[in-house]
């Protein structure tokens, strides 16, 4: 520092009164005899004095302080409202709570799942009974099954359960309607071709009826318009088919090949009934459960035994039933007042179908028809409810696809497919999501590299030097630590015009879309 | 009245003519109830209607100094606001080691540069964006009011150098209470109201006839 410097900066502090008295005495002994000096001194002085007097007071603010009173009140209810935090602390809490918990009960969730799983299940799976029971299958319509795969559920309107195999020999099944014309008395036929005799012919019908029993409990339904179906019944028609041949191939050879297409003469006899033994032993106890609602697979086992039981039961109650009701029907006699001028009128109609009533002076007996017990008011199942449940449990059991409408900026078509095609219910998502290519690339972004090209966006670095040499003109203030915060602040918004210069980039960009697919072509 | 007495000396003096009082008076109890320390200890003690006299006080200090400190009115009441917020939520750890308005005072000042921090910032990214052809500070040789060409020339001044300078010419602020309100050395506050000084003759210099410099 000079000592013209240090003068000066002793003038400005003897000016504000800032000097210690050795001071004094040094810097008037100075200013008398230095022209220099009193030339300074009266320019600090002028410039102290210009800046005193041009700044004025700020105005005074009346409502200064009830806003702060305001502000204060604000600040401190909102310092002490902790019930906006309740939430905050209670799931925090209860997340720690639960992960402890599942911490020591580490199959916490998967037994809950199971537990409500077999709950819901239990809903659907209440009071199954068996389709066929109502539909009454016969050898006809086991032979049938076996041979073209179709079992009758209502026989009046050509209602079948139809299974069937994919090209990638996966299996499904459909209920559709069809004729019974197609196949009838194709087991007559079959037991006509091999020249059965009768004892052959009992022993096909006991085949096939053993096969009855076990049909039974393979396509179940009930009122909560289930329809429960056991993917046995897949095998039960292998084994059904196996067994059938190797009984015709047993009996007569010659005939066998003849009616047997090609591919099953290679088949011999202990294979076709291995195969059935192989399905018979099965324990598969899983049924596909198709619902209003959902589709799923539980193990679930039907007790044939007790539903015998309870139809017997059931059978033989009605029977009762009916006897008693025609017994009370037979015998009813009515007592009535009678006037005698209507004596000896008689009821007219058809004898069968009327009233009988004979009057005389005491009595008036009316004889009411013999009335066959109408089996439709039993509670068994009746099969325009079940077409309902099927219908109802089916309906979903279809393809869809969902096209998603062009948009600009995705510009193809996304396409979900979901197809619901097969026994085992998978379900299949094809997303078509186009390539798009994009004029430059996104990695890129993040370097210096687009900046420094962008001169487009006129940000020119020496604007900014320019401009902090013109308010920073002091060189010992670049190694200040607040300048360094400062420059850290200056990068961050930096960082942040970058950002904003890279979006705007990108509107550019879309402003002239040349978007190309997959194959080149732009779209 | 030690109250009359009080409003009407500048702040520093008032403090040092306060203590040399303090030694002479025979009832200390009536010193208390204007006592910047005794309003504290009463604040701390739980009595909060305390800190309203110690904002009746010192508002319009704080606002002017905020209004010296920025160079405009613009933002006057929001950061004077922010500051006795500032004041009142940490009042209570207040450690009586300095003058209570020289913590206040730096509590403004430290507010105010911070202010002028984001500001500059936002200017930098202003000029940057829309081309600004000259910076904002910039006096006009057009502009034939004294008082303007000066505060123009003033605000040309860096922080450093402008804030001492107002707290001495305008607030009459002692080497010493601007040391501890811009947390510098007495020297370096010296150096820097001449240096402020400096720089406003140069600036000015256009105007040298005008202003009879």
């Amino acid at each position: 520092m000079t000592q013209f410097y240090k003068e000066y900066e002793m003038l400005s502090a003897y000016i504000d009164g800032e000097l210690r008295a050795d001071e004094i005495k040094y810097i008037e002994e100075k200013l008398a005899v230095s022209k220099d000096l009193q030339q300074k001194f009266a320019e600090l002085k002028r410039v102290k004095e210009l800046s005193q007097t041009s700044f004025s007071k700020v105005e005074p603010s009346p409502y200064f302080e009830s806003k702060l009173i305001a502000n204060l009140e604000s600040d401190h209810q909102n310092k002490f409202k902790f019930g906006k935090w309740i939430p905050v602390a209670g799931i925090s809490l209860a997340t720690i709570v639960l992960m402890l918990f599942l911490r020591s009960n580490p199959d916490f969730f998967e037994s809950v799942i199971e537990e409500q799983k077999s709950k819901i299940a239990g809903l659907y799976t209440d009071n199954l009974k068996p389709l066929f029971i109502t539909a009454g299958l016969t050898n006809e319509d086991i032979f049938n099954f076996a041979l073209h795969r179709k079992l009758p559920i209502d026989k009046e309107k050509g209602q079948f359960l139809v299974l069937g195999t994919n090209d990638d020999g996966s299996e499904y099944f459909e209920i559709k309607t069809s004729t019974i014309s197609d196949y009838e008395n194709d087991f007559e036929k079959f037991v006509q071709a091999l020249n059965l005799n009768e004892k052959q012919k009992n022993q096909i019908d006991s085949i096939l009826e053993s096969y009855a029993e076990d049909m039974k409990a393979q396509v179940l339904v009930n009122e909560n318009n289930t329809v429960a179906i056991s993917p046995k019944l897949w095998n039960y028609n292998k084994a059904i088919f196996a067994d059938v041949m190797a009984f015709a191939k047993d009996c007569n050879y010659e005939q066998y090949d003849k009616i047997v297409p090609a591919e099953f003469h290679q088949i011999d006899k202990p294979q076709l009934i291995e195969i059935a033994e192989v399905v018979k032993a099965a324990e598969d106890s899983d049924y596909i459960f198709m619902t209003p609602d959902t589709i799923f697979i539980e193990s679930f086992t039907f007790d044939t035994k007790k539903f015998n039981n309870e139809m017997k039961k059931m059978q033989i109650e009605v029977e009762k039933h009916r006897k008693e009701a025609e017994k009370q029907l037979h015998n009813q006699n009515f007592v009535f007042k009678i006037d005698k001028n209507r004596i000896n009128v008689h009821s007219k109609g058809d004898k069968q179908n009327r009233f009988e009533i004979y009057i005389d002076t005491n009595i008036c007996r009316v004889h009411i028809p013999n009335i066959d017990f109408d089996w439709s008011e039993t509670t068994l199942p009746k099969l325009d409810e079940l077409e309902a449940q099927i219908n109802a449990a089916t309906k979903n059991l279809q393809s869809f696809t969902y096209r998603i409408p062009k948009d600009e900026k995705i510009r193809k078509n996304y396409e979900v497919r979901v197809d619901v095609k097969d026994s085992s219910q998978n379900y299949n998502f094809n997303f078509n999501i186009p390539k798009i290519k994009i004029p430059f690339d996104p990695n890129t972004l993040g370097s210096d590299s687009i900046l420094r090209k962008s001169e487009a966006y006129s940000f020119k670095a020496d604007s900014i030097s320019n401009l902090i040499q013109k308010y920073f003109n002091d060189p010992e203030f670049f190694n200040r630590g607040d300048f360094k915060l400062e420059m850290k602040e200056f990068q961050r918004e930096m960082q942040k015009l970058r950002e904003e210069l890279l979006r705007l980039q990108k509107d550019l960009k879309k402003e002239q879309p040349k978007v190309k697919d997959a194959e080149g072509i732009e779209i | 009245m030690l109250c009359l007495w009080n409003q009407i000396l500048p702040t520093s003096s008032k403090n040092m003519k306060f203590n040399k009082k303090k030694d002479d008076l025979q009832n200390p109890q009536i010193l208390s109830l204007d006592d910047d320390f005794s309003l504290i200890k009463r604040f701390i003690e739980g009595d909060e209607t305390t800190f309203r006299l110690l904002v009746q006080r010192h508002k319009d200090k704080v606002r002017n100094i905020t209004y010296l400190t920025l160079g405009s009115t613009d933002a006057v009441d929001d950061i004077a606001q922010d500051v006795f917020l500032t004041v009142y939520k940490n009042l209570k750890r207040f450690r009586f080691e300095s003058q209570f308005s020289t913590w206040l005072y730096r509590i403004t000042v430290n507010k105010c540069k911070d202010h002028l921090r984001k500001k500059r910032i936002r200017n930098i990214f202003t000029s940057i964006k829309e081309e600004e052809e000259e910076p904002i500070y910039h006096s006009s040789p057009e502009s034939k009011d004294t008082a303007e060409i000066v505060r123009k020339a003033v605000d040309e001044l860096p922080d450093k150098l402008r804030i001492p300078l107002m707290l001495k010419d305008l607030e009459g602020m002692s080497y010493q209470e601007i040391a501890q309100t811009v947390n510098c050395e007495i020297g370096t506050v010296k150096s820097r109201i001449f240096r402020a000084r400096e720089g406003l003759r140069n600036i000015l210099k256009p105007y040298e006839k005008e202003l009879m410099l």
